[in-house]
């Protein structure tokens, strides 16, 4: 293969970027606050926050649920990105190969698997989201009382995937390229739609209007606060399995935590959920594409739906790029050029395209318990890294694959691990169900993503004390003996 | 089979390297020694993280307290 007039070590450097070897500090994307600010943004704000918005109005309180909703984001994202970030941000590792350390060698595959159906699942949403917006807005504007043709949403799906392999495949550097663009325009786009919808009632009027009591999740404050806290939680804790591929990325400690809060919490998240509530209860419609040209007429509102959708380009690209990372654990994909990947992972789209209905109605449904599903793996990760390792792993036995690694444990796995993530599934359900929205009686006043969390914290923090004290599994004594011993690693 | 000295690997390490190493494998063996090296471990990311915890410890306050605050306040 020929690199003829191209910077080799620029070409080294996106290889790195784009694969799984650990990426030294000197050589990270993210420098500067605003970089890193704008691709948080990114992954926080896509289009689907608006429909998010519209859960956060039938809460029953808007002004509840908004300001439950943010700090809901506020706290819980904190811990997670600790749990998640810290181990990457260090050795800059991606997320799978940090995992061995506490989930076992083997036992890591988990994370890989959660990896690719969040990513996938998300993105293939966001795609089916966009096809049919532009679908609704085709209809609105041309067919008035009509039926979305389902064609002209199988062609904009499938244009936007040709679209996100075209962005991608030159690595990730394209993401701060392209988020320097999508993420002020989400914002500016959000800002609009906040004026038009306040245009006629003050946004003080707006955020004490309600849905009607009968359509309401509930009527009791406390509880509306908690269901808005909740929500937020639950969102925050979606970033779990995405965070780590961030943080290898970022150079500056100051960056880890706050640039990501605000990029991808309250203002890429929060500030775009907020807009959707006030939309609904502005509107009384939850289908964006709808009330947008309902609010601001054909010709400003068809300029806002196209730049809304295309601004999504940058959520998509993110989470393409942390899958195809994540991905390359498997052999056969570490062995491929990175363009042929990010074609391999787009391929399941072209099905999406011809059944956007059907994945949103049902993929949706399911997304609705990542909460559940991380909330226990946040857990065990943080008090692993930080309260039983003391922060120190050795990086190299992360890509050993046998009996000789230090994370070995038993067969390859981490069956404490194993049974605190059941436990913090089991928990978090019994608190708080999200489909039914059934909560248990201590909800109104501690949700249910802390409590669950915290009594993972405990539970393996004292399961694996008696682990250290009784055997040599997992790496935890005689680090630096470990470190000494050779070892024959690979990907 | 490779050359065990086209491998361009020196100084001491904790790496069992044999000559049919592959290319992959061999890259990440030079990014685990360069991530030891003392350039990388002088970088801002190699050193202590008490303050990114005392950043994420403050944010998570902050929401706990304005929770209680507000429903207290209703």
């Amino acid at each position: 293969m020929s690199n003829a007039g191209e910077d080799v070590s620029g070409l080294i450097s996106r290889e790195t970027l784009a694969g799984r070897l650990p990426v030294p500090g000197s050589a990270r994307l993210y420098n500067g606050f605003g970089t890193l600010l704008g691709a948080a943004i990114a992954i926080g704000a896509a289009s689907f926050n608006y429909l998010f918005g519209a859960s956060i109005a039938y809460i029953g309180s808007t002004s509840l649920g908004i300001i439950g909703y943010l700090i809901g984001l506020m706290m819980t994202l904190a811990p997670m990105y600790l749990a998640s970030g810290m181990l990457s941000y260090r050795h800059g590792v991606d997320p799978v190969d940090a995992a061995k350390s506490v989930l076992g060698t083997r036992g890591s595959s988990l994370l890989l698997v959660m990896i690719l159906v969040t990513t996938l699942g998300w993105s293939f949403v966001l795609i089916a989201m966009t096809g049919q917006a532009a679908g609704r807005l085709q209809q609105v504007l041309f067919y008035p009382g009509g039926g979305i043709d389902n064609t002209f949403v199988a062609g904009v799906s499938i244009a936007m995937l040709v679209l996100i392999w075209l962005l991608l495949r030159k690595g990730p550097a394209m993401i701060a390229m392209l988020t320097r663009f999508t993420s002020p325009a989400i914002l500016i786009i959000a800002a609009v739609l906040l004026y038009l919808v306040t245009r006629d009632v003050s946004f003080t009027t707006l955020l004490h209007t309600n849905v009607d009591p009968k359509l309401a999740y509930t009527t009791d404050p406390l509880l509306q606060l908690a269901y808005g806290v909740e929500f937020g939680a639950s969102n925050a804790l979606t970033i779990v399995p995405f965070f780590g591929g961030m943080a290898r990325l970022i150079h500056k400690r100051k960056h880890l935590v706050t640039p990501c809060l605000l990029g991808a919490g309250l203002i890429g998240a929060g500030f775009t959920t907020a807009v959707g509530a006030l939309a609904a209860v502005a509107t009384g419609s939850t289908e964006p594409a709808e009330w947008v040209v309902k609010t601001a007429g054909n010709g400003l509102g068809t300029l806002i739906v196209t730049v809304l959708l295309l601004a999504n380009l940058g959520t998509l690209i993110s989470f393409f790029y942390l899958a195809g990372v994540s991905v390359q654990q498997i052999r056969f994909f570490a062995g491929l050029r990175w363009d042929i990947i990010i074609a391999l992972l787009l391929l399941p789209g072209i099905v999406v395209a011809f059944e956007t209905e059907w994945l949103i109605a049902h993929v949706m449904n399911w997304l609705a318990y990542n909460g559940a599903m991380f909330v226990g793996i946040a857990a065990i990760l943080l008090t692993d890294y930080v309260l039983l390792r003391r922060q120190k792993v050795l990086p190299a036995h992360l890509f050993v694959k046998t009996r000789e690694s230090a994370y070995w444990f038993w067969g390859g796995v981490n069956w404490v691990a194993m049974g605190t993530i059941v436990l913090g599934i089991w928990t978090y359900l019994s608190l708080f169900n999200p489909m039914t929205l059934a909560v248990g009686g201590s909800f109104r006043y501690i949700g249910a993503a802390m409590p669950s969390f915290a009594l993972c914290i405990v539970t393996y923090y004292v399961a694996m004390r008696l682990v250290i004290a009784l055997s040599d599994k997992g790496g935890y004594r005689n680090v630096d003996q470990l470190a000494l011993k050779k070892v024959s690693v690979g990907l | 089979m490779r050359d065990a000295s086209s491998l361009h690997i020196s100084g001491e390490h904790a790496f069992l390297i044999d000559e049919a190493i592959g290319d992959l494998d061999l890259d990440l063996v030079k990014s685990l020694i360069a991530l030891n090296s003392a350039e990388n471990l002088k970088d801002e990311t190699s050193l202590p993280t008490g303050s990114i915890i005392l950043t994420a410890a403050g944010w998570f306050v902050a929401g706990v307290v304005l929770w209680a605050l507000v429903g207290f306040y209703i």
